[in-house]
């Protein structure tokens, strides 16, 4: 793997998918009111929103059950606050009152007793954007806000790892064929590379977990199967300590690799399609593999080269660690 | 396939096994002892969930124990005369079979322990039709993974201890699915449920057969 | 229509994490920074240890 050129580009597209994770602003959204809840007669909101440019005439209604009632008085505090001065009538409909903002909603995010038979619908004007331009952001999803930029490190380490260890039972493969140990120490190369992912895949993950759920590990399926990839990973360098003939090692721990590895890919990709499973990582719930996230496009755009980036610096990695190894064992001799 | 050398195989294990018969007491003995450690501690189970975890745990400890051997009870000698005549699928799926079958009775051994002790107050509703079934199962599942891993850890030397440490994480999962059928049906959920979960340990096992018996060969080559 | 008395709890001001945002005060721009240095370091480092290695293989007798 001599070609420079894949080198230098999982470089650029790392440094190009990082920046851009960080550097693009999540788009407007509201995300705090208080009070959120009342009954009727009037009441003072406050409204926060993030990112927002809130401008004097924005036109700002509730909406309950389909009917529609508007704020007595809008304040315009700042760009990302707003005090209303609601009167609100008798007859709500439903338990929850959706915020409008200009173009902006907060889906529930009053909760009002319902029962009520409904009230006449206003007009409270049209609905005009809060922010005049459109500028390219990434989605601003509730529990998760600005940490969703870690979408572009944690998941790349997942993929990395997963391509590592796909390229260490390819090798293992062709060493059972053959006889020399190039292959051998290419699988162990790309185990080590690869383990090194799969810690940093979890400590990242349990961050972002201790972040948006509130716990460090939890029983989701996800992390079951990282749980259980790092244990076969670990395993089959305890094997590798455990015999000294390099050949029988070299055949051993070729036979575990692509047990386990099978086993596992059967784990972590067919056994959550055969049962409903339910999980915490957004968008999960049956399927795997990206397309779970939700994603996107905005965030496709910064995702994919990261992932590209991260998974061709693994590969770099592991052909570094390769040849170092070959040349510390000719040297040793 | 060689049907008769496989049905020849196994009669050579239950030969082995007869002439051992020490083992098997000591086997039984070392779940009795598990469970009984567990009661004491626990002393009253109140629900199903436990009272299932405690029972799987003690059967997966047993079975290490039980199939850690099954590659160590011919000495060197009669191991290199095994691999002149026999061919090394033949052998395989004869261990494992006779493994599976090991492991079946072990499992309802323990459950008739476990029950005798922790008692089945805790298991008031269970659909035991669905329950007995994922028991079988999943001790099928733990003998088909763990024979592999058994051969491995046998050729690397290192007994009971290797063969845990590297049958463990491969267990897990076949453990998760297994653990969840069987706490289902001790909820007495009903069958489509729990259905899923064994038409997934059914296809679980057939895909661990297959890759032993294509990876076994490699590994008898001494 | 104890819904009227609002509970004092209830008034919660928004979390504090909405009003320090490291792009609402322009510190985002020394994250970048930062983590552009990282990766371009990390390169550079491996690009040397690249080099290094290809040295040491042209010198091993064939």
């Amino acid at each position: 793997m001599r070609h420079w050129w894949w080198k230098i580009a999982a470089i650029a597209l790392l440094f190009t998918a990082s920046v851009a994770g960080l550097y693009i602003p999540l788009s407007p959204a509201l995300v705090h009111v208080s009070p959120d809840r009342f009954g009727a007669g009037l009441v003072k909101v406050q409204v926060t929103g993030y990112n927002t440019r809130f401008h004097s005439d924005v036109a700002v209604r509730l909406e309950n059950g389909g009917d529609t009632f508007c704020p007595a008085q809008v304040e315009v505090l700042d760009a990302t606050h707003l005090e209303l001065t609601l009167v609100v009538p008798a007859g709500l409909r439903e338990a929850m009152t959706d915020l409008v903002v200009g173009d902006l909603r907060y889906p529930g995010a009053f909760y009002t007793k319902g029962g009520g038979e409904g009230f006449p619908a206003m007009d409270c004007g049209d609905a005009i954007p809060v922010e005049e331009e459109q500028h390219f952001t990434f989605p601003n999803r509730s529990i998760l806000y600005e940490s969703i930029r870690n979408l572009h490190f944690h998941v790349p380490m997942w993929f990395t790892m997963v391509a590592l260890m796909s390229l260490s039972v390819w090798h293992s493969i062709k060493g059972l064929g053959s006889n020399s140990l190039e292959h051998d120490r290419a699988a162990v190369g790309a185990v080590d590379v690869g383990l090194w992912f799969c810690a940093l895949g979890l400590l990242t993950g349990a961050l972002w977990a201790r972040a948006t759920w509130g716990t460090f590990w939890t029983n989701d399926v996800k992390l079951n199967g990282a749980a259980v990839t790092a244990l076969i990973y670990l395993a089959y360098l305890v094997l590798r300590a455990s015999v000294t003939d390099p050949a029988k090692r070299a055949r051993l721990s070729a036979i575990y690799n692509i047990f386990a590895f099978a086993l596992l890919v059967l784990f972590l990709f067919v056994v959550p399609r055969i049962n409903a499973v339910d999980s915490l990582h957004p968008g999960n719930g049956g399927n795997s593999g990206f397309s779970d996230l939700d994603l996107d496009n905005r965030l496709r755009i910064v995702f994919y080269p990261a992932v590209a980036g991260w998974v061709l610096l693994g590969l770099w990695m592991a052909d570094l660690r390769i040849r170092m190894a070959r040349l510390s064992e000719q040297l040793d001799r | 396939m060689r049907p008769r050398e496989i049905l020849t195989l196994l009669q050579l294990e239950v030969a082995l096994d007869l002439r051992q018969r020490a083992a098997w007491g000591g086997l039984l003995l070392y779940v009795v002892s598990a469970v009984y450690v567990a009661f004491l501690a626990v002393r009253s189970v109140q629900g199903a969930a436990l009272w299932n975890a405690l029972f799987w745990i003690i059967l997966l400890f047993a079975a290490f124990n039980a199939l850690s051997r099954s590659f160590q009870r011919e000495e060197g000698g009669r191991q290199l005369y095994l691999y002149t005549l026999a061919h090394p699928r033949s052998v395989v799926l004869a261990r494992t079979l006779y493994n599976a079958f090991t492991m079946v009775v072990l499992a309802l051994l323990s459950l008739l322990f476990h029950s005798l002790f922790m008692g089945t107050r805790a298991l008031e509703g269970a659909a035991w039709g669905p329950f007995l079934l994922a028991v079988v199962l999943g001790a099928i599942g733990l003998a088909t993974v763990l024979t592999l891993v058994a051969a491995i850890a046998a050729r690397a030397g290192n007994g009971i201890g290797l063969m845990a440490i590297l049958g463990f994480p491969l267990v897990l999962p076949l453990l998760l699915a297994v653990m969840r059928a069987s706490k289902l049906s001790l909820d007495g959920v009903a069958w489509s449920v729990v259905g899923n979960y064994v038409l997934g340990l059914v296809f679980l096992n057939v895909i661990t057969i297959t890759l032993a018996w294509t990876l076994f060969p490699y590994l008898w080559r001494d | 229509m104890d819904l009227l008395h609002i509970h004092p709890i209830l008034l919660q001001a928004a979390p504090s994490w909405l009003e320090q945002s490291l792009h609402g005060n322009g510190k985002i721009n020394v994250v970048v920074a930062v983590v552009g240095l990282i990766v371009l370091g990390l390169g550079l480092w491996m690009w040397r240890m690249d080099l290094r290695l290809k040295r040491m293989e042209e010198r091993q007798p064939k």
